[in-house]
């Protein structure tokens, strides 16, 4: 009777998983903390910033995130340094041009090198994900190691009681070079760097009804 | 009545600045001085920022749930080297003018 039962248990919990849906992950987050960092080295000191105006759908299924897919998008006006002369630069059509390019985008093709491990809050997935990265109206696939932790249930932790829903948090940091998405390719390089350090850190959410 | 008749001497002439600065000069060379004495005080006073100058301030914040690191920028002004720079400058040029433009003594024969 007992084999019966775990037997049974079992073929629940397999159909379960066999059955189980990917999770869609809004990621403008209410508390508006995702923010993607961005440094360039200079003269006198290296140019850093951020953009906080973070938009996108990611798919997720926790049983399976070699599956993933999703596109993140990242208003380029948002883009600040603590200088306003410099983020005006930064913005104009010598450098980003945000009027003619308002956005920059990723669209997540394929994760590879797929590890999963349990955390204490739910799961974490490292992985290497390749996609299509989009500046300056400048598309490139580029492929860069990425962290995703799943946080089930954690979503009332963050807003307020009863509101349930899960959380994913994904961080990955990469270096791009100007030249690759036309940000003045060749020029002043002896006074900022062609490499641009880019460190992504955003959380989706999913609330359950 | 006739009248005066110009006078030959120069006894009435004031007299010529060739030993003297005026005192003009001298008021804008010590205010040029405290010009630059002055911006590097604030400079100084304001953290020694060898940065560029921010008009806003990056405070790093932390999200508990996620650990996720974010900055929230408050508005502060923090001169750097181009402000002392710009401001050194001024001040020297301030000081530097009264070292030009002077007019030639004019000696009356």
């Amino acid at each position: 009777m007992k084999n019966i039962l775990t037997s049974a248990l079992l073929a629940l919990g397999l159909a379960g998983s066999l059955t189980a849906t990917p999770i869609s992950f809004d990621f403008k987050d209410p508390k508006g903390v995702n923010n993607v960092q961005f440094k360039l080295d200079a003269i006198v000191e290296a140019i850093s910033g951020h953009a906080n105006g973070i938009t996108g759908i990611v798919s997720f299924d926790p049983d399976a995130p070699e599956a993933t897919t999703g596109k993140i998008i990242v208003a380029a006006n948002t883009m600040t340094v603590s200088n306003t002369m410099m983020t005006q630069h930064l913005r104009s059509d010598q450098w980003l041009d945000v009027a003619a390019n308002p956005e920059i985008t990723f669209e997540l093709g394929k994760l590879s090198n797929v590890k999963t491990t349990d955390v204490p809050d739910g799961k974490r997935t490292t992985a290497d994900v390749t996609g299509k990265l989009t500046i300056k109206g400048v598309t490139k696939e580029i492929t860069t190691p990425v962290k995703i932790t799943y946080l089930p249930d954690a979503l009332e932790k963050r807003t307020k009681p009863g509101n349930k829903g899960d959380l994913l948090v994904v961080r990955a940091e990469f270096t791009v070079t100007r030249k690759d998405f036309g940000i003045k390719p060749g020029q002043m390089e002896d006074k900022v760097s062609d490499e641009i350090g880019l460190y992504v850190a955003i959380v989706g959410t999913a609330p359950k009804s | 009545m006739a009248l005066p008749a110009p006078s030959t001497t120069t006894a009435s002439s004031p007299p010529p600045p060739a030993d003297g600065i005026a005192g003009w000069r001298i008021v804008l060379r010590i205010f040029g001085a405290f010009f630059v004495l002055a911006i590097f005080a604030y400079w100084a006073a304001a953290g020694w920022n060898r940065g560029w100058t921010k008009d806003k301030i990056a405070a790093p914040k932390l999200d508990e749930v996620t650990g996720i690191e974010y900055v929230e920028f408050q508005d502060r002004f923090v001169p750097g080297i181009d402000f002392l720079t710009l401001g050194s400058c001024i001040g020297i040029a301030i000081a530097g003018s009264t070292f030009f433009f002077r007019k030639k003594p004019t000696i009356t024969p």
